[in-house]
C-alpha cells in the first residue's frame, strides 16, 4: 500500500475544500466582502482539484476507462466519491464564472454552496476507508485525520491568501481557528488510530512513538511560522517577507500532513489472508 | 453449466504440494507474481512441559488452498465503481475488462486477497471457476490436477449435504463477512479463527498489498 498519487489526491482535494471552509465566516462577520479575495481562493481550490484528479489518475492502472469509475453509485463509496469530485470541482468552476459578472451577493452564497458540496465529498472519501474488512481504517480514526487535514491545509493556504488582502483583518485570525481546529482533530484521530493499531497487530505504544512524533513536531514548526507571518504584519514589514514567512510555514504544515497520510496507508491491515 | 458451484478443501488431505496453484497459473497463462490460487503455509507450536517434567512439542502446520470463494455477498462487487466486478447469474464472481480501471479498490477489500492486480493490462483478474471448462463439462484446472483429491467442486447444497457445515479456522476470515462459497474439511490440528497461535509462514505467496 505505497502510493504516492493516493497520497497526492487525497492531501489536494482536502485542502481544496478547506480552503473554500475558510471562507465561511465571510456569511457571518460584517465584513467588507473582498470579492478579488474569494476569487484567488476559488482559484487556487480549483487547481489543486485538477491536480488532484491529475493523480488520482496516476492510481489507476488503466486511467482511458476513468469514467467507468462513475458506474456504481448505487453501492460502491469510491464511485461515489468520483462524482463527488467532480461536482464539487464544477461548482468551484460555476462559482468562478459567476464571479467575473455578479459580485458580493453570490460570493458568500457561491461560497456557502460550494462548501456543502466539500463536505458532502468529504464524507464520501471517509466512507471509501471505512471498509469492514480493514479493521484498521473502520474505526473513529479516520473521519478525524480527513477532517482534520482539510482544517489544517484548508486553513494554512486561506490564512495565506486572507492576510495577502486584509492583513491583520479578523477573518486572518479566524483561518487560525480553523488550524487549530485541524490540528485538534489531527491528535484525536492519532490517539484513536494508535489503539485501533495495537488491537490490530499487537504493537506497543512504545514503538510507535518515534515515528508518531514526526507530524506534531513539523506542524508546531508551522504554526510558530504561521504565528510569525502574521506578526510581521503589525511589525511593518514588507509583504515579500510576509510571503516568505508563509512559504516557510506551508512547507512545515505540507511535510507534517504527507507524512501523517503516508503513515495512514501504511497502517493497511486486512482481516483474512 | 452448474449454478452456483462451490469449492471444497479437505485440510486433512492437503499436502501442500501447490500443483493447484501451477495448473491455475497454466490454464490462465498468468504473469509472474499473479496467483489467483494461493497455498496458505499455517504453522505454529512450541516446546511444553509436562506434568511428569518431560519436554514435548506441539507443532502444526496445514495447508489451505484458497482462491476467490464466488462469495454470496461479495465485498469485491460491492466496492467496485466500474461494476466491472460483476455477479454472474450463474452464481461467478468475474471481471469486465472492458469496463476495469485497475483501482485495485476490491484488492484492499476481499479477505481472501482473491483479485489481483496485472501491471501488464493495468486490470484486476480473479479465479473465474475455469467457466469455459465448466461449460464444457469439465472441471476446473485447479480441482483437476489436485494429486490428494483434496479440492473438490460442486453446488454448495450438494458439497454441504455430502460434507457437512465448513469448518471455521485460522487464518480465514469470519465466514459472515462476506457469506464465501467455500467449504472446507477440518484438519487434526485446526486452529480456531481468531487463533494467535500460529502465523502464515509464507506471507510472500499469499499476500497482495
Amino acid at each position: 500500500m505505497r502510493d504516492w498519487s493516493l497520497v497526492a489526491f487525497t492531501l489536494l482535494i482536502q485542502s481544496a475544500v478547506g480552503l473554500i471552509w475558510t471562507l465561511l465566516p465571510l456569511n457571518w462577520i460584517d465584513l467588507p466582502v473582498e470579492v478579488d479575495m474569494v476569487r484567488w481562493s476559488c482559484r487556487l481550490a480549483l487547481g489543486l482539484c485538477v491536480i488532484g484528479l491529475a493523480a488520482g489518475l496516476r492510481h489507476l492502472g488503466s486511467p482511458a476507462k476513468a469514467l467507468h469509475a462513475m458506474r456504481n453509485l448505487s453501492c460502491s463509496w469510491l464511485s461515489r466519491e468520483i462524482a463527488a469530485v467532480g461536482v464539487f470541482t464544477g461548482m468551484l468552476l460555476l462559482l468562478l464564472l459567476t464571479l467575473r459578472y455578479h459580485t458580493n451577493q453570490w460570493a458568500t452564497t457561491g461560497v456557502a454552496l460550494c462548501s456543502i458540496a466539500g463536505a458532502l465529498e468529504l464524507y464520501t472519501m471517509i466512507r471509501v476507508y471505512r471498509l469492514k474488512t480493514v479493521p484498521v481504517w473502520n474505526n473513529g480514526s479516520t473521519p478525524w485525520d480527513v477532517v482534520g487535514s482539510a482544517l489544517t491545509l484548508g486553513g494554512v493556504l486561506g490564512f495565506g491568501i486572507q492576510n495577502n488582502f486584509a492583513p491583520g483583518a479578523i477573518i486572518v485570525w479566524a483561518a487560525f481557528l480553523f488550524i487549530f481546529g485541524g490540528v485538534a482533530c489531527k491528535m484525536v484521530a492519532g490517539f484513536r488510530a494508535v489503539g485501533a493499531m495495537r488491537l490490530a497487530k499487537g504493537l506497543s505504544w512504545y514503538a510507535l512513538a518515534p515515528k508518531a512524533m514526526a507530524e506534531p513536531i513539523a506542524t508546531g514548526l508551522g504554526i510558530g511560522l504561521l504565528l510569525c507571518a502574521t506578526g510581521s504584519v503589525y511589525m511593518g514589514m514588507s509583504r515579500t517577507d510576509r510571503f516568505i514567512w508563509f512559504v516557510l510555514a506551508l512547507v512545515f504544515f505540507s511535510v507534517a500532513e504527507v507524512w501523517g497520510r503516508w503513515r495512514f496507508y501504511n497502517r493497511y491491515f486486512r482481516i483474512g489472508l | 453449466m452448474i449454478d452456483r458451484p462451490a469449492f471444497y478443501l479437505d485440510v486433512q488431505r492437503c499436502t501442500g504440494c501447490k500443483t493447484c496453484m501451477i495448473a491455475c497459473r497454466d490454464k490462465n497463462n498468468l504473469a509472474p507474481g499473479i496467483r489467483w490460487r494461493r497455498v496458505v503455509e499455517f504453522c505454529g507450536g512450541d516446546w511444553r512441559v509436562a506434568a511428569d517434567g518431560t519436554v514435548r512439542q506441539d507443532v502444526f502446520v496445514y495447508y489451505l488452498s484458497i482462491s476467490c470463494n464466488h462469495c454470496q455477498d461479495p465485498i469485491c462487487v460491492q466496492v467496485c465503481p466500474t461494476t466491472a466486478m460483476h455477479l454472474d447469474a450463474n452464481g461467478i464472481v468475474s471481471v469486465d475488462a472492458g469496463k476495469c480501471v485497475g483501482c485495485r479498490y476490491c484488492e484492499w477489500a476481499c479477505p481472501y486477497s482473491a483479485p489481483q492486480y496485472d501491471a501488464g493490462s493495468g486490470q484486476m483478474g480473479k479465479c473465474d471457476f475455469c467457466k469455459d471448462r465448466l461449460r464444457a463439462g469439465k472441471t476446473p484446472a485447479c480441482v483437476s490436477a489436485c494429486p490428494s483429491r483434496a479440492l473438490q467442486f460442486g453446488r454448495l447444497e450438494e458439497l454441504t449435504a455430502r460434507y457437512g457445515v465448513s469448518a471455521l479456522m485460522a487464518p480465514l476470515p469470519p465466514t459472515e463477512t462476506t457469506r464465501p462459497n467455500l467449504l472446507v474439511g477440518k484438519h487434526r490440528a485446526t486452529m480456531p479463527i481468531d487463533s494467535q497461535r500460529g502465523l502464515i509462514v509464507n506471507p510472500e505467496e499469499v499476500k497482495d498489498a
